[in-house]
């Protein structure tokens, strides 16, 4: 696969790099609450809460300690043959994701919902994991203390709201391989600055910026 | 409601195109949209076929949830009240969508990288005969295409459609299933809104890698086949189509060939039709062409896989194949839908360093037709 952060220089894009090297910003390891993570529209925000605190320590290290709790989602239990909608309550099991920075793995623990009892649970390294709304406001936090991001943002960069791509690459030459990374998007209501590439690695709580010049041109 | 009504409360609403079309409005009733009990909606259709004896229905579960999207939990077809419930799909869903740009990065997974949410849908995403469910889906019951036509008698078709919109970042992805009377299904995943600001103006695939567990009359004892056409076929002017064992019978992948008209074929060795006709169903693909990228999943444009739990990452599909039968088993299927995007100047421009605009949508996707569900022609009255 092919790197997503440093491809070969497209002529077409002309463009700017204005800082390659990134700014490592590493945090204390201080304690931090168990996040709140990612509510599927599917499981109920209590569920998804009492789920969050059987599988999440009460605290845990700042950084590439970290845990994160990503979301819960129900577990389908196959029969051999339905003749209809499975379910009329509440499912009868629940899939649980959390993704550890230490060594880029994802776990699935499959819970029982009435007795809380784990059915099942095993790890995948180097999977794409979804990236949490908490992970994004991390991001967010770490680039806009960018002084690049801030200058090439100029005086909307406290007004703009901030999205974001998730990165995923299998490339072992590549920065991001094993990291957890996205791409931020700065908008201003219906309208998204452009030509200007922000990716924060959180894992090393790093900041890349490239800036290309206004192109309209296609072809 | 009749539009009328809704015109009136639209226009409550405040929405502009409450009041397009006045004398089209006045005569148009819209279609009974069915029950609904939790995430289960039970759609009729009207009666059709001889003397009006058949009166189809869908009985449809759906999700929906963040990084996921919209996706089906269930899928039942009976062709008149009478009949037992046959279910058809057990679950689909898109399992993520792949998005490489031209330059070689960034290769984006629009689905398992981010947790992007499904918009809010509203009134105006519903339009006057459609409402919305669970705050995100679009439950609506279209009678705008033809099913048939024959000299002056005609059937439109009657389909049952739910669709949602996930929000990924600049981009949106419509996600469409549709269940229609004659018992066809349509899946759909359409690309629109903001080109990616860094490179707006940078080609692009936006890819979507559709997951379909197939139970057709149940979990067991479906065979998943490979239909070929091939023209020339013994003489210039003949042609042949054969149907054979998906990858001699076991799990694995196929290319798709325009000049083959391939596809997968989905059948059940148990169910038979009134005439004794084995009952099938056939994924045809809808696309603008292939895709081949660097990444092994897409070296092919079909899978076939036996059910296990957990097996649900398209990305992996490569490591799910290891020889098992796909022959009289429970067999997912799994299909990619590239979408080619190239920039023009409909898409939008720079403007004083913002983006300003938003790409029309663009569609691909599945039709699951079945073949030898009915013994006669669908709701046609004179046979």
């Amino acid at each position: 696969m092919k790197s997503p952060l440093f491809p070969a220089a497209p002529a077409a894009f002309a463009a700017l790099i204005l800082a390659i090297a990134p700014t490592p910003v590493f945090c204390a390891a201080a304690a931090i609450p168990a996040q709140r993570g990612v509510v599927s529209d599917d499981v109920p925000a209590a569920v998804a809460a009492r789920l969050r605190d059987l599988v999440q320590p009460r605290t845990m290290a700042a950084g590439v300690g970290r845990l994160v709790f990503v979301g819960a989602e129900p577990a389908r239990i196959k029969g051999e043959r339905s003749t209809g909608p499975e379910v009329a309550g509440a499912p009868k099991a629940y899939l649980v994701t959390q993704y550890r920075y230490a060594d880029d793995t994802t776990i699935y623990t499959t819970i029982d919902a009435a007795t809380n009892r784990v059915l099942a649970r095993r790890e995948a390294r180097h999977v794409p994991t979804p990236i949490t709304a908490e992970e994004l406001a991390a991001a967010r936090e770490l680039a806009l203390g960018d002084a690049r991001v801030r200058e090439a943002l100029g005086a909307d960069a406290n007004k703009l709201t901030v999205e974001a791509l998730g990165l995923y690459s299998e490339d072992r030459k590549d920065r991001i391989y094993g990291h957890r990374a996205m791409s931020l998007l700065f908008r201003k209501g219906a309208l998204y600055r452009a030509g200007l590439e922000v990716i924060v690695d959180l894992t090393t709580r790093s900041v890349t910026v490239t800036r290309r010049a206004p192109n309209n041109e296609h072809r | 409601m009749s539009i009328g009504n809704f015109a009136a409360a639209a226009l409550a609403a405040g929405l502009a195109w409450a009041s397009q079309d006045t004398a089209w409005a006045q005569t148009y009733t819209c279609p009974t949209l069915g029950p609904v009990s939790g995430n289960t909606i039970t759609q009729e259709f009207p009666a059709g076929g001889p003397g009006g004896m058949f009166k189809p229905a869908w009985m449809v579960s759906f999700g929906f949830a963040t990084a996921k999207g919209l996706y089906i939990t269930g899928a039942w077809f009976r062709k008149k009240p009478t009949d037992p419930w046959m279910q058809v799909i057990y679950d689909a869903r898109l399992s993520d969508i792949f998005v490489p740009y031209h330059s070689g990065s960034p290769r984006y997974y629009d689905l398992s990288t981010f947790s992007f949410n499904l918009v809010n849908a509203t009134a105006a995403d519903a339009g006057p005969c459609g409402r919305v469910l669970g705050g995100k889906v679009v439950n609506q019951l279209r009678t705008n295409a033809l099913l048939w036509k024959a000299d002056t008698d005609v059937r439109y078709a009657n389909e049952l459609v739910l669709w949602a919109t996930l929000g990924a970042a600049n981009y949106n992805y419509v996600m469409s299933y549709g269940f229609r009377d004659d018992g066809q299904i349509s899946l759909r995943i359409g690309a629109t809104s903001h080109n990616l600001p860094s490179v707006p103006m940078e080609s692009h695939m936006h890819d979507g890698l559709w997951r379909i567990d197939m139970d057709l009359n149940g979990a067991p004892n479906d065979s998943a086949y490979w239909m070929v056409h091939t023209e020339p076929s013994g003489s210039p002017l003949q042609a042949s189509d054969t149907m054979a064992a998906f990858n001699g019978g076991v799990e694995g992948s196929a290319v798709w060939d325009a000049l083959k008209f391939n596809y997968v074929l989905i059948q059940d060795q148990l169910l038979v039709n009134g005439r004794g006709h084995k009952v099938s169903y056939e994924f045809m693909p809808v696309r603008m062409g292939r895709a081949v990228h660097d990444e092994l999943f897409s070296k092919a444009d079909f899978w076939v896989t036996r059910y296990h739990p957990g097996e649900d990452m398209y990305k992996n599909v490569t490591t799910y194949v290891n020889g098992e039968s796909v022959m009289n088993t429970d067999d997912v299927i799994w299909h990619m839908s590239p979408l080619h995007h190239e920039p023009r100047d409909e898409d939008g421009f720079i403007d004083n360093g913002y983006w300003n605009g938003v790409a029309m949508v663009m569609w691909g996707g599945l039709d699951l037709m079945p073949r030898n569900l009915w013994d006669r022609s669908p709701l046609y009255p004179n046979n």
